[in-house]
């Protein structure tokens, strides 16, 4: 049944009809176009290459100094608690975990590979990076004049950002280790440093929604709510910086993550002739021709080991089919 | 480089007068007040978000600043160089109006289809249009702005054949879908 100008005449003409529906369309979309420029204040100013390369000049500027500001913020180091500073008294973040003693770092090995499994960032600076991408575009936008107060935020990719952080160990809330008290805690202390970071700009980004914005059901089903947000300039600016913070610590926090894991695997080098190997799994240890292992393990784990594919004088415990764990009675 | 200069003479013969051959920035000077919304109008039937549309539109300024540049039939170029800046920013337009949203009219649309200044039989129409196949929606795009199948065959680089089954398959599916003709006339869809 046609509900478009349905009288008989037109019916029976449907060429004329669609010619006449589709110069309507494209009259009333000239006018939307003209209302909506006139609404923004005019047509945007012809920008010649020579504007237009000090635009993007200027905005390449402010970003990168902004940037370089926030990570040289986020490098600064932090005040660790005078009780559990053995990780990070003894200089960079790397040398302190590493200069931790090697057979500490073996015979804790799993609880730290725990504890840096807990503290995965996840896929958080993929969300992260793509509600940035949201809210830069926004930013953009309101730049040019394209938007007029209430804008529209598509808030899937923040949402999804902010429930990940909510998955990480709140810092300074966790019950004390049971084993390797200095070296665990100390790895939980010098982690908690990142994920406090991340929850202290996670929380002025749910803050700022909360005051802020307005949700309501989004039209486009792939972004799940949308946001109305209000005082939009200001708004929008705030959520991109606490955003751009959030993005960063994520990023720190990802690469202390990794530097525990690092220091839990890698034993180049290490002297770990009195370490008592029973009942722990070396799957994944990375060592070399200068790690000295306890005497009566040595060709057990030279036959377990395989070079390692990436870097030259370097084996991987555990590569073969078999199980790795070299148990005490092997 | 960019040649579409170089290869813009055939185009809009019908549609512009090219009697007067200006130069750069002053030719884009001369067009930005009176071309500006008309080739964001443009962008959007493609299927252009408003602000993808303003920025192609932009850049197309932009370029038409360029002093080497020299062109013949302005309307054309800029809907050209215009269309290309927009490609660049997607990932695919295929992709961009696979499905566009249920028309619901807002003050800061960004399609047509949304816009409170279109009625509502015409926003219908508008989303019709957006869910078209990208040559389908790219024919009638130029046809709506006024140019011949040639013309539109020589801007998008196929046959005017294919520019003449674009459009009869485009408005086949229009009238279809605004029940102006019955499913069963509808040939084989798809692009040429």
């Amino acid at each position: 049944m046609n509900r478009f100008r349905s009288t008989d005449a037109l019916r029976d003409d449907p060429e004329k009809v669609l010619d006449e529906l589709l110069a309507a369309a494209c009259q009333q979309t000239e006018n939307a176009v003209q209302a909506r420029l006139t609404a923004q204040g005019g047509l945007p100013e012809l920008r010649d290459p020579d504007l237009a390369l000090a635009r993007l000049l200027a905005g390449a500027h402010r970003q990168v100094g902004r940037a370089v500001s926030e990570r040289l913020k986020a490098m600064s180091p932090q005040p660790v608690p005078a009780e559990r500073n053995q990780v990070s008294a003894s200089g960079g973040e790397r040398s302190a975990l590493m200069q931790s003693h090697a057979i500490v770092r073996l015979k804790y090995r799993q609880e730290a590979l725990a504890v840096s499994q807990a503290f995965w960032p996840r896929d958080l600076t993929t969300h992260l990076g793509a509600a940035l991408v949201d809210v830069r575009r926004l930013v953009a936008e309101l730049d040019y004049g394209n938007l007029l107060d209430p804008a529209v935020l598509g808030l899937g990719n923040l949402d999804r950002a902010l429930r990940t952080v909510s998955l990480l160990p709140e810092p300074l809330k966790r019950p004390a280790p049971l084993a390797g008290d200095d070296y665990i805690g100390g790895i939980e202390d010098y982690l908690d440093i990142y994920t406090a970071r991340l929850f202290s700009a996670a929380g002025s980004v749910r803050q700022l929604l909360a005051e802020e914005v307005e949700r309501e059901p989004s039209t486009d089903k792939t972004s799940g709510y949308c946001v109305v947000v209000l005082e939009v300039t200001e708004v929008a600016q705030d959520l991109l910086d606490d955003l751009e913070k959030m993005n960063l610590y994520a990023a720190a926090l990802a690469r202390a993550v990794s530097k525990v894991e690092e220091a839990s695997t890698d034993f180049r080098g290490a002297d770990l002739r009195h370490a008592q190997l029973g009942g722990l799994k070396l799957k994944g240890i990375r060592w070399d021709k200068e790690t000295v292992w306890p005497e009566e393990w040595q060709d057990r784990i030279f036959r377990v080991s395989e070079l390692a594919s990436e870097e030259q004088g370097v084996l991987v415990v555990g590569l073969e089919p078999r199980d790795s764990t070299v148990s005490a009675d092997a | 480089m960019d040649t579409t200069a170089s290869t813009e003479t055939f185009l809009a013969e019908a549609t512009e007068d090219s009697s007067v051959a200006l130069l750069g920035k002053d030719l884009a000077e001369k067009l930005h007040h009176t071309e500006y919304p008309g080739l964001v109008r443009f962008l959007l039937f493609q299927g252009a978000s408003w602000p993808e549309a303003q920025d192609a539109a932009q850049d197309a300024f932009t370029q038409m600043c360029r002093p080497d540049t020299t062109i013949t039939y302005p309307k054309a170029w800029l809907r050209k160089v215009a269309w290309r800046s927009w490609v660049r920013q997607q990932v695919s337009v295929e992709e961009t109006c696979a499905e566009p949203p249920d028309p619901f009219p807002v003050t800061h649309w960004q399609t047509p289809a949304h816009a409170v200044e279109v009625g509502e039989e015409e926003r219908a129409v508008i989303s019709l249009l957006l869910k078209l196949p990208a040559k389908q929606r790219a024919a009638m795009a130029w046809h709506l702005d006024g140019f011949t199948t040639e013309e539109s065959a020589r801007a998008m680089g196929i046959s005017p054949t294919a520019v003449r089954q674009n459009l009869s398959r485009a408005r086949t599916s229009l009238k279809i879908d605004l029940g102006l003709e019955s499913g069963a006339d509808k040939h084989e869809e798809g692009e040429v």
